[in-house]
């Protein structure tokens, strides 16, 4: 038997695969800020809400404040304290063009940073708008119009010193968005309240939307029996379960019955002799997301079988109060075979086709045998056990199980006495 | 104090004819008073520093025949040149007057033989260069003379000096002003009207070919009725392109102007003019050079600096030249404010329109850091050059002092500038040398104590600028 056991799942590890799939779907967005004067003619918007405004909005990087993170020393974009005039309050806006592609995952990453030994604070939040190609920011200082997801702030509580001196990556990857790509902007904000006290000089520079790519699939696993009967119903396949996931499946010779879309399937097996394939291709979102296959032997009727064991649990004791799996004790002989129903029990599953227990009798009135049988067969000669009064034995088996669907067996007692039968499972064919 | 030159077209009845040869020309006066006025005053008079005349008509007759025989002697000219004069009563209040007002009695273009067609000359310099006189009914220069000058209420006590020795003291040099006078009337004018833009009759002036705005790097003659108009305002950007004017500019101008010399960002770099501070320091060479930086303390965007500097200022112009507003308080008090936050030196922005840029007047012994005005106009271009700064740097380099490069009266090119105010001044604006010029010049709108009666270099540019249009 344990000889058995291993070349079936030497044959099952073999007839299964997985599939991976992983490519970029979205526009990227890389400005360098060569020209900010050239930037209206891309698509971005500046909008200076500043109150009151200011003498300038965003404009070329000045040299002599600070040179560039990446290109020539003036290509940065730069917004400073005359935004607004003194002592008004600092809201000057520089939106990307409408980004088509815009999900979860979509990496923004770009360089800050204002002048050495600032003495003055500034602050520069960064935010989102996914109302298709709006650019609306509200018209007052405080307003923020469609851009109501701030993604991040650079030193959100204008702390003395706390904005970066030096080019800084930022990053922020996008999450909270519903499924597919939705269009919107992303807004780059010099949000500095009383210019009298705060605000200095901000760049932005080396901004980079990345293409949106799809997440590395996992590699993934069909489990699928290696072997089935023909025409037997009830079979199941199934993958991993991956959050969010949709599964389309794919069989030949065979049916699917149940579970397409899901991580697992039920299937009817087709005719003997021709290979069962079975193929899964995950999808998340907008990704393919890898898939796996299986090959399956349709074997004929009765002989595609394989083992798989089972922790051992008892699955009936007459000695129990009365019930299906429990008392009475078997009736002598004479009376019609009791059947127990066990599919469901200690595991076994609803399409198995036999199953490997360890029968024990007890309370034996009367010599005889006992045969476990197919719950919709007939007795065979055969006995499993046989029993003298007064003793306690046990022995192991292999018994197939009603193939009406009702999943029993039978119990034939051939002596004259009652007795209690107790059946403990270690593992099922199917 | 203002000698005035115009373009006389009227012509006069001749009443007197009073010729005299004198060197290569010779210049007539023709006395063109009634009996007992002007030339014909029958008073009394002792004679005054080499003017031999006992009666004031007669001393007044012998200057003018001084300053005509001074030019006379300078300009070669087979032609006579005459000069209808008068002595009238001219505009004047006890404290200003119109000395006298002189110009060209004709203009004439496209006579035979004429160097550049289409162009006006004054009628003398056309007659010298034609060979003949071209009208015999006009002068070639009519002149009138504040023949009320010093009585009361016509700059009162202020007279004409009538010697011929310059000795003027605190009266003004008739010699000095005739000569002047009588260069307007040879042709040291444009016939073009610098407040309208046009051109007599629609032709350009000779004069014209050789006032270069430096700003559009036109010549009157090249640009358009509003571009001169436009022209006419850019104070210390028009400048005489001439070459004998050029060539003398440096053994008669001083070197080393006061200036605001931007060398950074290109689109500000320039030389801004300075009005000098009666205070502090005196601009020097090599001055100060630091990066400007604006004092901003009041909205919605100007520096007053009246008070100890904020914390931000005081950061912005540690070690820098400071733009600060005029307005509020005293010149040396923003001065000094600015120095208090270490600031080594001071730009102070007019309030008001007008160019040139006056000067600071005030005391305070205690700045010790140089400091200048510049105009609105010249304010408003360097701060809108320094709107992208931060709160430390701007990126503006510049050096407020004497430029030795540029002498007192030209550009860097040496070509001398023009009297061109803000806002315009008929009758000086344009036909004069810019008041800035020094050692001073005949030919600048006001009449300095200091002149000479030389017309030539290494004193004066006079004769070089007339050799320019044709004289010699």
């Amino acid at each position: 038997m344990r000889q058995l056991v291993s070349r079936l799942l030497l044959a099952s590890a073999a007839a299964v695969g997985f599939v991976v799939t992983n490519f970029a779907n979205a526009q990227p967005l890389v400005e360098s800020f060569d020209s900010v004067a050239g930037l209206g003619a891309a698509g971005w918007v500046m909008t200076n809400n500043s109150s009151p405004g200011g003498s300038t909005g965003w404009f070329q990087g000045n040299t002599a404040v600070f040179t560039s993170q990446g290109g020539a020393g003036s290509s940065y974009g730069a917004s400073n304290l005359n935004a607004a005039t003194f002592g008004g309050n600092i809201s000057d806006w520089l939106i990307s063009p409408a980004l088509t592609n815009l999900e979860n995952g979509v990496v923004l990453t770009f360089y800050t940073r204002t002048e050495t030994a600032a003495p003055a604070a500034d602050r520069l939040e960064v935010r989102l708008s996914t109302n298709g190609p709006s650019s609306n920011v509200g018209a007052t200082d405080v307003s923020v119009g469609d851009f109501t997801t701030l993604l991040l702030a650079v030193n959100p509580s204008l702390t003395a010193g706390g904005y970066p001196s030096a080019w800084t990556p930022f990053s922020v990857t996008l999450s909270g968005l519903p499924p597919g790509p939705s269009t919107g902007r992303i807004a780059f904000r010099h949000f500095v309240p009383d210019s009298s006290t705060a605000g200095d000089t901000i760049g932005l520079d080396t901004l980079n939307v990345s293409a949106f790519t799809c997440p590395p699939p996992p590699p993934l696993v069909m489990n699928a029996p290696s072997i089935v009967g023909a025409g037997s119903p009830n079979r199941v396949a199934s993958v991993a379960l991956v959050g969010g996931a949709v599964y389309a499946w794919t069989i030949t010779n065979g049916t699917i019955t149940s579970g397409q879309g899901t991580n697992q399937i039920t299937f009817t097996a087709g005719t003997a002799g021709t290979t069962l394939m079975l193929n899964v291709s995950l999808t998340l979102g907008t990704c393919p997301y890898g898939g796996a296959f299986a090959n399956v032997t349709v074997a004929p009727v009765g002989s595609a079988v394989q083992f798989y064991p089972l922790t051992p649990c008892r699955i009936l004791d007459t000695r129990n109060a009365a019930g299906p799996l429990g008392a009475p004790p078997l009736a002598a002989a004479g009376s019609p075979d009791r059947a127990f129903a066990i599919l469901g029990v200690c595991g076994i599953p609803p399409d198995a086709q036999a199953v490997s227990v360890n029968v024990t009798i007890t309370s034996v009135q009367a010599t005889g045998t006992l045969l476990l049988y197919r719950g919709d067969g007939s007795p065979t000669t055969a006995s499993t056990i046989s029993f003298r009064p007064g003793v306690t034995r046990a022995n192991n088996a292999q018994t197939q199980l009603a193939v009406d669907g009702s999943g029993t067996f039978r119990v034939q007692n051939s002596s004259a006495g009652t007795l209690d039968i107790i059946v403990d499972v270690n593992g099922y064919y199917r | 104090m203002r000698v005035r030159a115009g373009v006389a077209l009227l012509v006069f009845a001749n009443a007197c004819l009073s010729p005299s040869a004198f060197g290569a020309a010779t210049i007539t006066i023709q006395n063109n008073d009634a009996a007992g006025v002007g030339f014909n005053d029958p008073t009394v008079v002792a004679p005054v520093g080499g003017n031999t005349g006992t009666t004031l008509g007669l001393q007044r007759l012998i200057a003018f025949q001084a300053a005509a025989d001074k030019w006379g002697g300078t300009l070669t000219s087979s032609v006579t040149i005459v000069i209808k004069a008068d002595w009238p009563a001219l505009t004047c209040n006890s404290t200003s007057a119109v000395l006298g007002s002189a110009g060209a009695a004709l203009a004439i273009r496209d006579f035979f033989g004429v160097p550049v067609a289409g162009h006006w000359y004054a009628k003398a310099l056309a007659n010298k260069i034609f060979g003949a006189d071209l009208d015999g009914t006009f002068p070639d220069i009519n002149a009138h003379f504040n023949v009320n000058l010093g009585q009361p209420g016509c700059l009162t006590g202020t007279f004409f000096y009538l010697g011929l020795d310059d000795n003027h003291g605190s009266n003004i040099d008739l010699v000095t002003v005739l000569e002047h006078e009588f260069a307007h009337g040879l042709g040291f004018q444009t016939f073009t009207n610098g407040s309208t833009g046009n051109q007599l009759a629609s032709f350009p002036s000779i004069w014209d070919d050789s006032l270069l705005d430096t700003t559009t790097g036109k010549t009157w003659t090249q640009m358009t009725g509003p571009e001169r108009v436009t022209s006419a305002l850019n104070t210390r950007k028009l400048v005489w392109s001439g070459s004998s004017v050029t060539a003398a500019v440096p053994t008669v101008l001083q070197a080393g102007t006061p200036a605001l010399t931007v060398t950074a960002p290109a689109g500000a770099a320039g030389s801004y003019s300075i009005g000098t501070a009666a205070f502090g320091p005196a601009l020097s060479s090599p001055g100060v050079t630091s990066e400007v930086m604006p004092v901003v303390d009041t909205a919605p965007n100007s520096g007053l600096a009246c008070a100890a500097l904020s914390a931000l200022n005081a950061a912005a112009v540690n070690g820098k030249i400071a733009l600060v507003d005029r307005g509020t308080c005293t010149f040396p008090e923003k001065v000094k404010a600015a120095q208090n936050a270490s600031a080594v030196g001071v730009v102070v922005v007019d309030n008001v329109a007008g160019s040139p840029p006056a000067g600071m007047g005030g005391t305070d012994a205690t700045i010790t850091i140089p400091s200048g005005r510049i105009t609105l106009a010249d304010g408003n271009a360097l701060k809108a050059a320094l709107v992208t700064r931060s709160r430390l740097h701007s990126g503006m380099s510049a050096n407020l002092g004497i430029n030795l490069g540029v002498r007192l009266g030209a550009d860097a090119f040496n070509r001398a500038l023009l009297y061109t105010p803000n806002p315009f001044q008929s009758g000086s604006s344009v036909s004069h040398w810019d008041t800035i010029a020094f050692p001073n010049q005949l030919m600048e709108p006001a009449i300095n104590g200091d002149l000479t009666h030389e017309v030539t270099p290494p004193d004066d540019l006079t004769f070089p600028l007339l050799k320019d249009i044709g004289w010699n």
